[in-house]
């Protein structure tokens, strides 16, 4: 963490409350793993990495504990990146499942040419063979995104913005076991079920849209779990 | 379902009214799912055959979800489309309220027990005594809360309770409607449908269900508000 990146928030949002701008921040560094589960997260480094003082890192701390992404231990002190929980896990992908195949099902009933050929090149940007992790995150969460923007429904967009964070978290464990493990043809099967669902969206098929976009959604709440077990 | 003497009175619809009822029901499921309209105009004379009556009242139900814009019109034809742009507030709304609602329910079905399974029973219970009056609203807002908070997934609640002034306003009205109008007796025992279902441990059933329920009410409250303007 660097100071820059309290400078980076503010200068898109003046405004901002500090606690709010470091909540943020660290929500990031949690959601990009680079704050692995278990963590403890220490008061004093962080507020010496952002070059700010420790109350606003105090309040961020409460707001992450309350938003469940630290946890407390009653034996030891302090706050710690909390391990992504089964039930919570479970919670969000059927969600995800909800959404996401209300989304698609609007989209192929809308059949708003512009909306498809984002959601196409969403799908195409996973194709090449790529290996490093950060791009497979961001592709494979564009496309899920893209998803829920075509729908035209700004609730549905509302709610994806609610678990937006922990979407991110759960996919990017996901590639991370997937790299690790050199697993590209897991990789690729993810690639083809994107380009299977824009391909059936293509062809007018809403139902089939959402039953494809389900069972997607369900297979990878199963491959995370068994990560979670690895973790 | 035996009526009280000191019931309000409750208008009857009369066949004429029955039948319109019936093909806007057909047309707006239709219309909301992909069956029988396969394409971007809609087809009237398919759907008469379809449904089994002349063009001219396919095509005044028509004319009311455009009225509502779950449908466009081409300016001074009876010709209509569907939706190319996307849904207007009104029916975003319901097909999140249904969405969440039917969810709920799948999930309160899953459980074993439900959560205030018990309460849920009285509730769906007291729906089929009601009188018609005030306390129906009360009654049926419980019912539908009580299951959204028993399903046990923190961010439907959260979602739902974001959305309650939305939903709370159609609910509303469709209970006037009820009220007001001798709608399919059926509705009453809905309730008791979803029950059913949940305490059965029947998910897939209890969404259905729950799904039915709250899209008929969607449709009896354009239906009925076209009758009052």
């Amino acid at each position: 963490m660097h100071k820059n990146q309290i400078d980076l928030y503010l200068k898109l949002n003046p405004f901002s409350q500090l606690s709010n701008v470091v909540f943020n921040i660290l929500v990031d560094e949690i959601s990009d793993l680079n704050l692995q589960p278990g963590t403890k997260l220490n008061i004093l480094q962080i507020s010496d990495d952002l070059g700010i003082s420790r109350t606003p890192v105090r309040e961020a701390l409460i707001k992450l504990y309350e938003t469940g992404f630290v946890e407390t231990f009653p034996d030891k002190a302090g706050y710690y990146v909390s391990n992504l929980e089964i039930n919570d896990i479970e919670k969000i992908y059927f969600i995800r499942a909800m959404i996401e195949s209300k989304a698609i099902f609007l989209c192929a009933k809308n059949n708003n040419i512009h909306q498809i050929n984002k959601l196409k090149e969403a799908a195409n940007d996973l194709k090449e063979p790529y290996k490093d992790l950060d791009i497979l995150t961001l592709y494979d969460y564009n496309f899920h995104k893209q998803i829920i923007i075509s729908s035209g429904n700004e609730y549905l967009f509302d709610i994806f913005n609610l678990i937006e964070k922990k979407i991110k978290r759960s996919i990017k464990i996901n590639y991370q076991f997937l790299i690790n493990n050199n697993q590209i043809n897991e990789i690729e099967k993810i690639t083809t079920d994107h380009n299977s669902i824009c391909n059936i969206i293509s062809n007018d098929m809403p139902e089939l849209a959402e039953k494809e976009i389900e069972n997607h959604i369900n297979g990878c709440l199963n491959e995370t779990l068994l990560r979670i077990g690895n973790l | 379902m035996n009526e009280k003497n000191d019931e309000p009175k409750r208008t009857e619809l009369g066949p004429k009214l029955e039948i319109s009822k019936h093909i806007f029901n057909t047309i707006f499921n239709a219309i909301s799912s992909s069956e029988h309209i396969h394409s971007n105009k809609i087809n009237i004379t398919d759907l008469s055959k379809i449904i089994g009556v002349k063009s001219k009242l396919v095509i005044d139900a028509l004319n009311i979800l455009c009225n509502y814009g779950i449908i466009e019109k081409k300016l001074n034809k009876n010709e209509f489309y569907q939706v190319t742009a996307y849904y207007n507030d009104i029916m975003q709304a319901h097909i999140m309220h249904s969405m969440l609602g039917s969810k709920a329910s799948f999930l309160c079905a899953v459980m074993n027990p439900c959560p205030n399974i018990k309460r849920i029973e009285e509730l769906a219970d007291e729906f089929n005594k009601i009188d018609y009056s005030n306390n129906i609203v009360s009654v049926d807002f419980e019912f539908h809360n009580l299951i959204i908070h028993s399903c046990g997934n923190k961010y439907i609640i959260k979602f739902y309770e974001s959305m309650s002034k939305q939903i709370e306003q159609y609910k509303f009205l469709n209970l006037e409607y009820l009220m007001k109008y001798k709608i399919d007796e059926d509705f009453t025992y809905q309730h008791n449908k979803i029950f059913n279902a949940i305490a059965l441990n029947e998910p897939k059933l209890a969404q259905v269900e729950m799904q039915k329920h709250i899209t008929q009410g969607f449709i009896d409250t354009i239906f009925f508000s076209q009758l009052d303007s």
